[in-house]
């Protein structure tokens, strides 16, 4: 069974839909419901675009604070995640270009205050994955994490980005091959 | 990896993210030469997926802070603020440019100042500017007519063309009558002292409807005037024996021409004619 088979899943009822109803009526504790919920997967987002916790938390402060001001316009034709996932990428790829990340290179593991302590995977976490990530562009790395991290379907992938499933599906491809080679330079 | 077909490569990247282990068993006993790349790939997919992005699960998730937006009045007043500060360069440009293409002041002549010697018995001398100096104007050329000396002459009942003839040949002059001359038939008593040649012509003209014109080269062409010309006698042509401009049977006039010596200061009569038509 493919990865992109394995995550496809049937149309369902966002629920979300249900919490941004009763924002949209006034209900403040409505849209606290929703950032608690996606926290951390845009906080993922963030991370593994930028590459540094500090500046993921505040890009997840500033991607939630637009999904507050302009959650009027989400037109309600995908899911409430797509749409939020979307406005991640796009600000992350957008905050990874202003900043230029070179040299502040501080370990994912470092930053994040844990090492190996994923419930999901025992491995141990590997410098050079992050080093090869931080040779990736930003659009690059966004959908490896939405792809490795975030357990994205490549049609989520692709109405997170703004891309069609195909299209989803051939960047991801040389995404992964360029993450290849860095991580085998990185290795070597 | 060229060397890697593309559905190779696919298959791989695919038991990579999910390595089933009956999927791995076919693999690797239809693709044994590549059982060592797949194997690269399932560590490196797992290495990365091991590596947390996600937020330390023991830290609370933050309180969510909107992020305060710039005021609405931001846009404006800074769009203001780069307006004025284009102005201010503009301005500053004007008035830069306009200093540095300024015309250059006349630079002033040095004043030096010599210590006076102060030497007993020794009288100071002091140079006084030399004046300006101006050449003597020289007179105005008089022109050819002016040249022509006064002339005194006395004549009685004598026809115009003779009295015209006679101050001309007294003047040494050639006289030319243009056609049409002969029909002004006058007989004139003429007394002139020291009146200039073209002074006499041009009175008699006045009287009698003719124009002198000097030609140069001391010839004198006289020009009956037509009916039309301006330079005609008022009233009927002038007969013999009737006053010309006054039918009347008052006494003939008497025509004065007093000139002034342009050298002179004090205009003192230096020419008379006395003419009349003979009755």
């Amino acid at each position: 069974m493919s990865a992109a088979a394995g995550k496809a899943r049937p149309e369902e009822f966002d629920d979300d839909l249900l919490v941004i109803e009763r924002f949209l009526h006034g209900d403040a504790a409505a849209f606290e419901q929703l950032y608690r919920k996606y926290y951390d997967k845009v906080f993922a987002i963030a991370k593994g675009v930028l590459l540094d916790s500090d500046e993921a938390a505040d890009a997840v402060q500033e991607i939630f604070t637009l999904v507050y001001r302009h959650l009027r316009r989400f037109d309600r034709r995908s899911r409430f995640s797509t749409w939020l996932f979307r406005v991640a990428v796009n600000r992350s790829i957008q905050q990874a270009r202003k900043v230029r990340y070179k040299s502040r290179q501080v370990p994912l593991d470092e930053a994040s205050g844990r090492e190996s302590m994923d419930e999901t995977h025992e491995e141990p976490a590997d410098p050079r994955i992050q080093e090869a990530l931080a040779k990736l562009p930003p659009a690059d790395r966004a959908i490896l994490t939405l792809f490795y991290w975030d357990e994205l379907s490549l049609q989520e992938i692709g109405a997170s980005m703004g891309c069609s499933v195909n299209a989803a599906k051939t960047r991801l491809y040389r995404a992964r091959e360029r993450f290849r080679a860095a991580y085998e330079e990185a290795s070597a | 990896m060229n060397r890697i077909p593309p559905d190779v490569d696919r298959l791989m990247w695919a038991l990579a993210d999910n390595p089933e282990p009956n999927a791995l068993d076919e693999f690797e006993r239809r693709y044994p030469a590549y059982v060592g790349e797949l194997g690269k790939r399932i560590d490196m997919v797992r290495r990365m997926r091991g590596t947390p992005l996600k937020p330390d699960a023991n830290r609370p998730v933050p309180p969510f802070r909107p992020v305060p937006a710039a005021p609405e009045w931001s846009r404006p007043v800074s769009a203001a603020a780069f307006g004025l500060l284009l102005l201010v360069l503009a301005t500053a440009s004007y008035f830069a440019t306009r200093w540095y293409l300024r015309p250059e002041p006349p630079s002033p002549v040095p004043v030096v100042e010599h210590p006076r010697l102060e030497r007993p018995g020794v009288p100071e001398v002091v140079y006084a500017p030399p004046k300006r100096f101006e050449a003597p104007r020289p007179a105005e050329p008089k022109s050819e007519t002016e040249q022509l000396a006064p002339l005194s002459i006395r004549l009685e009942r004598v026809p115009l063309s003779a009295a015209l003839g006679a101050i001309a040949e007294q003047a040494g002059l050639k006289l030319v009558l243009a056609p049409g001359f002969e029909r002004i038939d006058a007989t004139v008593d003429l007394d002139l002292a020291e009146v200039r040649p073209m002074d006499a012509f041009e009175m008699l003209g006045r009287r009698y409807g003719f124009t002198a014109f000097y030609q140069g080269n001391r010839e004198v062409l006289v020009i009956p005037a037509t009916p039309s010309d301006p330079s005609a006698p008022e009233g009927q042509p002038p007969r013999e024996g009737q006053p010309a401009e006054r039918p009347d049977q008052s006494p003939p006039p008497m025509n004065d021409l007093l000139r002034t010596d342009p050298q002179g200061d004090q205009g003192a009569e230096f020419g008379r004619i006395r003419c009349y038509t003979a009755v």
